[in-house]
């Protein structure tokens, strides 16, 4: 989190201004957060419809704020948002094709062969987490890739903190497997 | 105390060197958004209200009782009545002087 100072307000004066209606302060409260949400969203969603979600959960962060009882945990407050517009999300028929138009995209622009087996990796990374159970991915991604604490992801996912680490072992154990089974042996 | 997770930085490291980049926002993404926010925002003091509105509707419900619902009179006052309306129900009965219907004659 930013410290305070008048050029970079923290996220509690920011939210305080934006109950007034100040739209620039939400701005820069988007700003500060936005490719972190995009990032999660991404990784959890895929790429179809990434900027409608974004929005998404920035409009239900600014319809939300009254509610933010604790301004000081916006960041956890925001994350569980994220993760429920993405758990909303998930359904979408449009996931799997774009799995596929990825895969063909990537194949189209690249000849070198170190970028051919970067991008094979990319697309079994991507495969991988995107085939675990919505809740082992969500804390394998908040865990693994955006290095938050366990003790936050328990509190962004309102589950115990035991809860968390049994989710990213399965999560860990069901990667291994996969990629044992598409020849890739770490 | 729960047990520590084991690492397995392998993995980690893989996963995280070969993440698919994030495909970047569009261009008026941001515009389109602080366009499309409501123009208030719900004051914070929605919750404090609540109190104020219950005794509000507390006083209200006792004005309708004090209409609707007629006054008790005091314990002494009804006993009083109650007693009067005996005497006066019973006093004809022991009476020297009968009333017009105990001498009307029998066919």
């Amino acid at each position: 989190m930013a410290e305070a100072s008048p050029t970079f307000p923290d996220d509690t004066a920011l939210i305080q201004r934006c109950l007034g209606g100040d739209t620039q302060s939400f701005q820069v409260l988007y700003r500060r957060y936005q490719s972190r949400v995009r990032g999660t969203l991404y990784r959890l969603c895929g790429p179809t419809h990434l900027d409608d979600l974004v929005q998404d959960v920035f409009l239900r962060v600014w319809r939300g704020l009254p509610r933010l009882r604790q301004p000081q945990l916006f960041g956890v407050w925001l994350y569980r948002i994220a993760l429920n517009v993405a758990a909303d999300h998930r359904h979408q028929a449009g996931l799997q094709r774009d799995q596929q138009r990825t895969l063909a995209a990537q194949g189209h622009h690249h000849t070198d062969p170190l970028d051919l087996n970067h991008c094979h990796y990319q697309d079994l990374v991507e495969r991988g987490i995107r085939q675990l159970p919505f809740e082992q991915r969500a804390v394998l991604i908040l865990h693994d890739l955006e290095d938050r604490p366990q003790k936050e992801i328990a509190e962004i996912l309102k589950i115990p903190v035991g809860t968390v680490k049994s989710r990213l072992f399965r999560a860990r154990a069901a990667l291994r497997q996969f990629f044992a089974d598409e020849g890739v042996h770490l | 105390m729960t047990t520590p997770l084991p690492d397995d930085p392998q993995l980690v490291s893989f996963l995280r060197q070969h993440q698919s980049p994030v495909p970047a926002p569009a261009l008026d993404l941001e515009a389109r958004l602080l366009a499309t926010l409501p123009p208030h925002v719900a004051p914070r003091s929605a919750g404090r209200r609540w109190p104020f509105v219950l005794a509000i509707g507390a006083a209200a419900l006792w004005g309708l009782g004090q209409v609707l619902i007629p006054a008790r009179q005091p314990e002494t006052l009804r006993l009083a009545t109650v007693e009067t309306h005996l005497e006066e129900s019973w006093s004809h009965v022991f009476s020297a002087h009968a009333e017009p219907w105990t001498t009307e004659p029998l066919p």
